[in-house]
């Protein structure tokens, strides 16, 4: 019998046949089985294997198997009803509260929805709008036009952002040249800052808000200011967090308007009116920082953020600002005679530090040390 | 025609017809899935409604990057562990099995037998591969254990099968 070597394991084989080798390892192992009768083994008995299991097969589902289904089913329909009726006692609410007369529609449909969460999320409605306005509408931007609005595990809110770091050839001009493209783009500067220590390279760290549609586009124009020297994209998916600020503003609406008809419509002692009134201070409180992360959410799907840094193409000069040789010679005798200080001012700080200590651990070995010398010296 | 994943996230919204063709599309194979676990129909047919269940009652639980046969199947797999463990729990003797169609009757008794002497995990990893078609990288996650591994241990379990199971004829030009 010739030994033969394979290219391929047969676990690898195997592998071809359940379809889990990529388009190339697949065409190789195909021609591999064309040629070698061993492989074509294997094969063989991995797929009769498979056949034999096969044979197994389980009977057809009875008719009437459905019908007990259907009752739990009835079950999780009624479930869904009180859920709607629950949603739309909310938005009645939510809609009195705010005196908008709009048309109640069932649950389930899209415009009704959207309707709702532009109504619970009014910046980002306005953010959606200004990109509508901006005639930047679909594409790969994250705010979808009004038709294909955000609802809750269809379209996913991407909040982005973006690191890019960057080479310039003519650093002079660049910081105007950011301005002048962020503000092209929509965006604006968040924060700048400049750095330019004598005989070193000059950098330049910003980070740019612009609309989340208009991140590629903006990337695509800073790119262009230099040598790309690294650049990092994140999208970190905000859109469960979304869902739950937005319940939970339902919520503390709800509570809030249910403590109002009490304080309204019911007389009571004076320590229960207050203690009523102190709740409600209590709700508007939370209903007031759950908008602002709400708003904030918002503005982070809306806007996207990019952090630049830009250094300089470091040349150095010859010669130029260089000191003279006698403004050298003196620098260096004082920094010389300032190592020295330091040096000397170092080992009176740890003499004062662990002077005492190493003191005593010298008391205390001098006599063992002393005693065990000598016995060595005397075993010698 | 409609992804699963689509249709799961039409049910979630509220659509009782995304459900329902849901239902259809894997109605027989999750009672297959129990069937051929259990080996008694009727426990079968009552775990695979407990699935849809399970699947209606956490439908927020879904996580849509992920296949939705992969998490039909994971809950089919919790659901099954903890038949199983009901049954050792109360020493029920196992029903008298059924083999499956009357077509196979002996073919799906040996099978059985052979699949009865491997390891658990992997007697599982050959199941959800020959039976519920799932992918390596689907049974690694179900199982909880690296895509290598599921290969090495489904290639261990199919040569043992490959003996168990009746002796193959012999190849031509076989000498590996």
């Amino acid at each position: 019998m010739q030994m033969k070597t394979h290219p391929f394991s047969e676990e690898e084989i195997m592998a071809y046949l359940d379809g889990e080798l990529n388009v190339a390892e697949g065409a190789r192992t195909a021609g591999h089985l064309k040629e070698c009768g061993e492989c074509r083994q294997v094969a063989a008995d991995l797929e009769q294997v498979s056949r034999g299991l096969r044979e197994w097969k389980a009977p057809p589902v009875r008719k009437e198997w459905q019908a007990p289904l259907v009752e739990k089913r009835k079950r999780f329909r009624w479930e869904w009803m009180a859920a709607a009726a629950a949603l739309v006692v909310v938005l009645v609410g939510v809609r009195l509260g705010t005196k908008h007369d709009r048309v109640v529609r069932s649950v389930g449909d899209i415009p009704y929805q959207a309707q709702r969460l532009e109504l619970a999320q009014p910046d980002m409605a306005l953010q959606r709008q200004a990109v509508r306005d901006s005639g930047v509408v679909g594409g790969t931007g994250v705010l979808p036009p009004a038709s294909q609005v955000v609802v809750p595990g269809a379209e996913p809110l991407i909040a982005r952002s973006a690191e890019l770091s960057l080479t310039a050839a003519r650093f002079g001009s660049v910081r105007a040249d950011i301005e002048r493209i962020v503000r092209a783009r929509g965006g604006y500067v968040s924060d700048l800052s400049a750095s330019a220590a004598v005989d070193q390279a000059q950098s330049l760290r910003t980070t740019l808000l612009v609309p989340a549609a208009q991140l590629d586009q903006l990337l695509s124009d800073l790119r262009a200011l230099g040598h790309v020297d690294s650049e990092v994209q994140h999208g970190e998916d905000v859109t469960r967090q979304s869902v739950d600020t937005d319940a939970r503003l339902a919520n503390l609406r709800q509570t809030e308007q249910r403590l109002t008809a009490i304080l309204r419509d019911r007389t009571g002692k004076l320590a229960d009116v207050l203690a009523v009134e102190e709740q409600i201070a209590r709700i508007r409180g939370q209903i007031e920082t759950t908008e602002a992360e709400q708003k904030a959410l918002a503005r982070r799907v809306a806007m996207a953020s990019v952090q630049v840094t830009i250094a300089e193409r470091f040349e150095r000069k010859m010669g130029g600002d260089q000191p003279g040789i006698s403004t050298r010679l003196r620098n260096a005798a004082v920094e010389g005679l300032q190592a020295v200080l330091h040096l000397l001012e170092g080992i009176v700080l740890f003499v004062l530090a662990y002077g005492p200590v190493l003191v005593l651990l010298f008391v205390m070995l001098f006599w063992p040390g002393r005693l065990l010398w000598k016995k060595l010296r005397a075993n010698h | 025609m409609t992804s699963d994943e689509t249709l799961f996230l039409e049910f979630r919204r509220g659509s009782e017809a995304a459900f329902n063709e849901l239902f259809a599309r894997y109605r027989e194979p999750l009672f297959g899935f129990f069937f051929r676990r259990l080996t008694d129909r009727e426990r079968a047919e009552d775990l695979a409604q407990d699935t849809f269940v399970a699947v209606m009652k956490g439908r927020e639980r879904y996580e849509p990057r992920s296949p939705v046969r992969s998490y039909l199947y994971g809950i089919a797999l919790k659901i099954v562990a903890a038949e199983k463990r009901k049954r050792a729990n109360h020493r029920t003797t196992e029903l008298v099995a059924e083999p499956g169609v009357a077509s196979g009757v002996e073919a799906g008794l040996a099978v059985r037998k052979a699949l009865a002497l491997l390891e658990d995990t992997e007697r599982e990893i050959v199941m959800l591969r020959e039976y519920e078609e799932l992918s390596y990288a689907e049974i690694a996650v179900l199982l909880r254990i690296p895509v290598n591994t599921v290969r090495s241990r489904l290639f261990r379990a199919r040569m043992a099968l490959k003996a168990y199971l009746e002796p193959l004829p012999a190849g031509d030009e076989t000498c590996r």
